[in-house]
């Protein structure tokens, strides 16, 4: 090992004072390069412990400005590549502190600006909501297309089949008035609902409200004993009495034709909660 | 923030596009229509509830109040598959298969265990056999790949297994 490559290896190391032992082998032996190694060290201690210079900004801001004019354009070469490796790790952490590109803060954009920039989501956005006004405006448009060719599916039906599962699935008497009370109650509001619109069904409703009630509320309920009469047949002698009231009152406002058959209905209601009534009471059979 | 509602009034608004499809209350005129139609089987449904309360512990006689129901569903069903309303023909049937999967086969069950000791033995393969022949008839007019078909045949196959009492 000759004195110059001694020297560049020196240079080389993070810190001259640890060396190899090839190194410190050349030192004890070469007196030139001893000296050259003192100085090394001297100069590396120095440079960490030098003072930063107070300072009016001046070559921060110039510094700052060279690094916004960079960042538009392609960087030359990386930064680190500025700090001498020959330099102790304490002096070259402060160098490269110092040396660390500065982020200026970003310019605030504009909120019409941000929001251009979301054209995309804006333009779905505009597409679904267009899209479903159109639906809507054709749906209205072809009222008997769609009403008609899918017509809803009837609740009186859907309750009157389940009345009639219901009623041969119950076990016992207080089951079968539960049933008979609930197709009663339905029977009655399609009554009401019908009774403005369509007089000339309001008599097969008021025929089949008397029937539930008088053919089978009426006779499953003396079916049971005093006990299940007492516990069980007031609720349904109330809402008998609240059919009566309705029907009566529907009756008045109804055309001609649908009051009648409110009427019938409602004197159904009335014999069945009178009749209920007696039983509750425990005077009749 | 921006980005935040945008996304919020997005999702609002897809939200109330497809409540907006969703049930459709029926008006009291459809509800007029709707009772028009049905009112030969619901009428005749009534009937036979009410023919059920009065023989609660008769089971084969209730099991019997299903026939004349099992006639008129076929009458319309029958009709709407000639009228190519489908949604009618499954509508129909989709009660035609409650009543008889959930109210004829238990009814049927019990009235089995009823005439096992003998009598109306005879009343009973009867009234069996007499269902079963409805039933029969109508898959003969549906259409073969209907799913309307294919659940009946199923409850036909249930209805099959609840055999009369065994000979003594």
């Amino acid at each position: 090992m000759n004195c110059s490559s001694l020297q560049n290896r020196l240079l080389a190391l993070p810190d001259p004072t640890a060396v190899s032992d090839s190194v410190a082998a050349h030192l004890a032996s070469c007196a030139p390069c001893q000296a050259w190694h003192r100085v090394l060290v001297q100069v590396e201690y120095a440079v960490a412990s030098v003072a930063v210079p107070p300072s009016d900004g001046k070559k921060k801001r110039e510094i700052l400005a060279q690094f916004r004019t960079a960042k538009s354009g392609k960087p030359k070469a990386k930064p680190q590549s500025s700090i001498s490796p020959a330099l102790p790790l304490s002096a070259r952490k402060a160098a490269k502190k110092l040396s660390s590109p500065v982020q200026p803060a970003a310019a605030r954009v504009p909120i019409g600006e941000r929001l251009a920039r979301m054209w995309p989501l804006g333009l779905v956005a505009a597409a679904l909501l267009v899209g479903t006004l159109v639906l809507t405006v054709l749906r209205d448009k072809k009222p008997t297309d769609s009403a008609l060719a899918k017509a809803p599916s009837d609740p009186m039906l859907k309750e009157v089949v389940a009345a009639k599962v219901e009623l041969d699935r119950a076990h016992t008497g207080a089951d079968r008035v539960k049933v008979l009370a609930k197709l009663a109650d339905s029977i009655h509001e399609e009554a009401r609902t019908l009774s403005k619109v369509t007089p000339d069904e309001m008599n097969s409703l008021a025929v089949m409200y008397k029937k539930v009630v008088e053919e089978a509320l009426v006779p499953q309920a003396r079916s049971l004993n005093d006990d299940e009469r007492k516990v069980t047949l007031p609720k349904y002698a109330q809402r008998l009495g609240e059919a009566e009231q309705e029907a009566n009152r529907l009756a008045a406002e109804s055309p001609v034709g649908s009051d009648r058959a409110l009427r019938e209905i409602a004197e159904a209601a009335r014999a069945g909660r009178i009749e209920l009534a007696k039983l509750i009471q425990g005077r009749a059979a | 923030m921006i980005r935040q509602l945008l996304t919020l009034s997005l999702v609002a608004i897809l939200c109330a596009a497809l409540g907006a499809q969703g049930t459709k209350s029926i008006t009291p005129a459809q509800k007029a229509d709707l009772y028009k139609k049905n009112r030969p089987v619901i009428e005749r449904l009534v009937e036979k509830t009410v023919e059920s309360s009065q023989t609660p512990n008769d089971h084969l006689k209730r099991a019997d109040t299903y026939y004349k129901v099992l006639v008129d569903f076929s009458k319309e069903i029958m009709a709407a598959r000639t009228a190519n309303d489908t949604d009618r023909v499954d509508e129909l049937t989709a009660h035609l298969k409650h009543l008889l999967d959930e109210g004829l086969a238990e009814t049927l069950s019990a009235a089995r265990k009823q005439v096992e000791d003998g009598s109306h033995k005879q009343d009973y393969v009867q009234v069996r056999d007499g269902l079963l022949a409805q039933v029969a008839a109508l898959l003969d007019v549906m259409d073969d790949q209907a799913p309307a078909k294919k659940s009946l045949e199923d409850t036909r196959s249930k209805l099959k297994t609840i055999v009369g009492p065994k000979k003594k």
